[in-house]
């Protein structure tokens, strides 16, 4: 509810709430993107250099 | 910047309140803006005549120099200033409310100038020719990477200031309800652009103990990785500080209200969750990486904020015809749009970004972000093409169509040279259509990227490219002169007015 009593939607309440957005915003790509390939290129075998 | 922090003006064309603390720093951070855009002006200038085999006016080491630097003054010092300037204005003149501690504002405006000062007159005497990527095993000087740290600093902390305004406009209730559209836009670019500092924070803290001899090896593949998640995604900043200035190019041109703001809304928390996985678009012809890394990063996720920029696209248009219907013009179909305001900067400007942004820039961006389509466009010029169009044709185009406004509404000065101010963005906008469309072209013929000579005059194996692609290049160079000369028309007007306009009475109620 708000001040004058009328209901706020959920989505509404969602948007409002920029210090959730914020936390969602820097876990998505951090996951995805940069620990994701982090873990990939230490799992690279390293190249030898004798066959 | 003496300024008390409580001390306003009420606006005579908004009514709201507007601080001097924080108008003192959306002129500093926006003048310095129009300052880099004139050095990256001067440089694309030396570059196309350079790459214009017609010409080919600099030597191989200058040139080097030059296209590291205009990406810097171009693509990073003008366009983060001048959000800089944007989100503080967002936070401050929207929200009818005072700045979060000034002084730290003004110390990041401080950390932010000395860094860009520094990597500039760095890259000038010639101790980082490393381009904009500056990959491993390139080496700058230690200074190069420390301007760097520095400006990325100072843009967070302001990233900071805008978060903590937020928090006391909210408390001392100085708005009701939602935050409007366009500051929960700009909310959204700051959010994007914390991630994305912090990402350049962790490769160039390392990169600069690397480059004083403290760390012995930084892995080349790590590096990429890491500083895409710098180098891309400050382009998405831009992309959705972009989409904001765009709503509110269409509340001052022709009072636009969107037709369903949850929508729009919905579209802003896409970008935050999803725009920066696009960095992986840099890394599709990297072998180490896995193809599901690859394809869930840019064939998944990144069609969700694909998705966002198709909301915003059809988004704000419907609401310009919407917004011109109400005022009467109903005829036909397509009366709202042949009565809009086109003898006004702002919207020619809006319309021009969009149009480029959207169907030259944002189209190639989808195209080439494909992992199989990417092997064959990487490092030709149809990716320079493509961010020429979204950043430039996009992003610095909607930059210009604000500032117009900016000034009369803000800086309470009358614009110079009007008629100048309207031609500006048709100028700006013909060029880039014309640069970036042959720029492309050229680029799907095999024309590389960041090349001194594509004549290959002193090759031991001589290559000479189809007479079609050399045409595009010419084509390229003459809608590049266009757009520069639309880009020393924005300078002039703007320097003009902030300077020399006349001064606008505390109640005189004049936009444009």
């Amino acid at each position: 509810m708000n001040e004058e009593g009328k209901k706020i939607s959920a989505w509404q309440l969602f948007f409002d709430d920029i210090s959730m957005l914020f936390l969602i915003g820097l876990v998505i790509p951090t996951i995805l993107y940069l620990l994701w390939g982090v873990m990939e290129y230490a799992n690279a075998p390293i190249a030898s250099i004798t066959p | 910047m003496a300024a008390n922090a409580l001390e306003f003006r009420t606006c005579p064309i908004t009514g709201k309140k507007v601080y001097a603390t924080a108008q003192n720093l959306i002129w500093a951070n926006a003048v310095t803006a129009v300052v880099f855009i004139l050095v990256g002006g001067l440089a694309a200038l030396l570059v196309l005549l350079t790459r214009w085999p017609a010409v080919h006016l600099l030597s191989p080491d200058l040139f080097y120099r030059i296209l590291t630097l205009h990406p810097i003054a171009a693509l990073v010092a003008w366009i983060i200033f001048f959000e800089v300037a944007g989100l503080y204005f967002g936070c401050t003149v929207l929200l009818n409310s005072r700045i979060a501690a000034p002084k730290v504002a003004w110390l990041a405006y401080f950390l932010m100038l000395v860094g860009a000062a520094l990597v500039a007159v760095e890259i000038l005497i010639g101790n980082a020719d490393v381009m904009f990527t500056s990959y491993i095993p390139l080496q700058a000087s230690p200074l190069y990477y420390l301007g760097v740290i520095l400006f990325a600093v100072g843009a967070l902390v302001a990233c900071g200031i805008f978060f903590g305004t937020l928090a006391i406009a909210k408390a001392e209730k100085t708005y009701e309800g939602s935050l409007p559209l366009v500051t929960f836009g700009l909310s959204a670019a700051a959010i994007i652009a914390v991630w994305t500092l912090a990402s350049g924070a962790i490769i160039y803290i390392p990169t600069f103990l690397w480059s004083l001899g403290v760390i012995k090896n930084i892995d080349a593949a790590m590096y990429r990785l890491i500083f895409w998640g710098f180098g891309h995604a400050s382009q998405q900043i831009n992309v959705t500080a972009m989409v904001s200035v765009w709503y509110l190019l269409g509340v001052l041109t022709v009072g636009l209200k969107p037709v369903n703001e949850k929508v729009c809304r919905s579209a802003f928390v896409l970008y935050i969750f999803f725009i920066n996985l696009a960095s992986e678009h840099h890394l599709l012809t990297d072998p180490t990486l896995s193809p599901a890394h690859k394809i869930a990063n840019t064939s998944y996720f990144i069609y969700m904020a694909a998705l966002a920029s198709m909301i915003h696209a059809l988004a704000i248009p419907m609401a310009v015809e919407v917004a011109q219907r109400k005022k009467g013009y109903t005829k036909g179909i397509f009366e709202w749009l042949t009565k809009a305001p086109w003898g006004e900067p702002g919207f020619p400007a809006l319309v021009f970004s969009l149009f480029i942004f959207g169907f030259i820039g944002g189209i190639t961006g989808i195209v080439n972000g494909t992992e199989q389509l990417s092997i064959k466009s990487h490092n030709t010029w149809a990716m320079t093409g493509h961010f020429h169009g979204t950043v430039v044709g996009g992003t610095t185009l909607a930059f210009m169509g604000l500032t117009y406004y900016l000034i009369p509404l803000v800086f309470r000065r009358e614009i110079i040279g009007k008629k100048w101010a309207t031609a500006q963005p048709y100028i700006y906008g013909i060029g880039l259509i014309i640069f970036t469309l042959s720029m492309i072209a050229a680029g799907t013929l095999g024309v590389p990227r960041r090349h001194w000579d594509i004549t290959f005059a002193d090759s031991i194996i001589p290559f000479s490219f189809d007479p079609t692609a050399i045409l595009l290049v010419t084509l390229t160079a003459l809608g590049g002169l266009t757009a520069i000369v639309g880009g020393a028309i924005y300078v002039g007007v703007a320097v003009l007015s902030v300077f020399f306009g006349r001064k606008l009475a505390p109640n005189e109620a004049k936009l444009i």
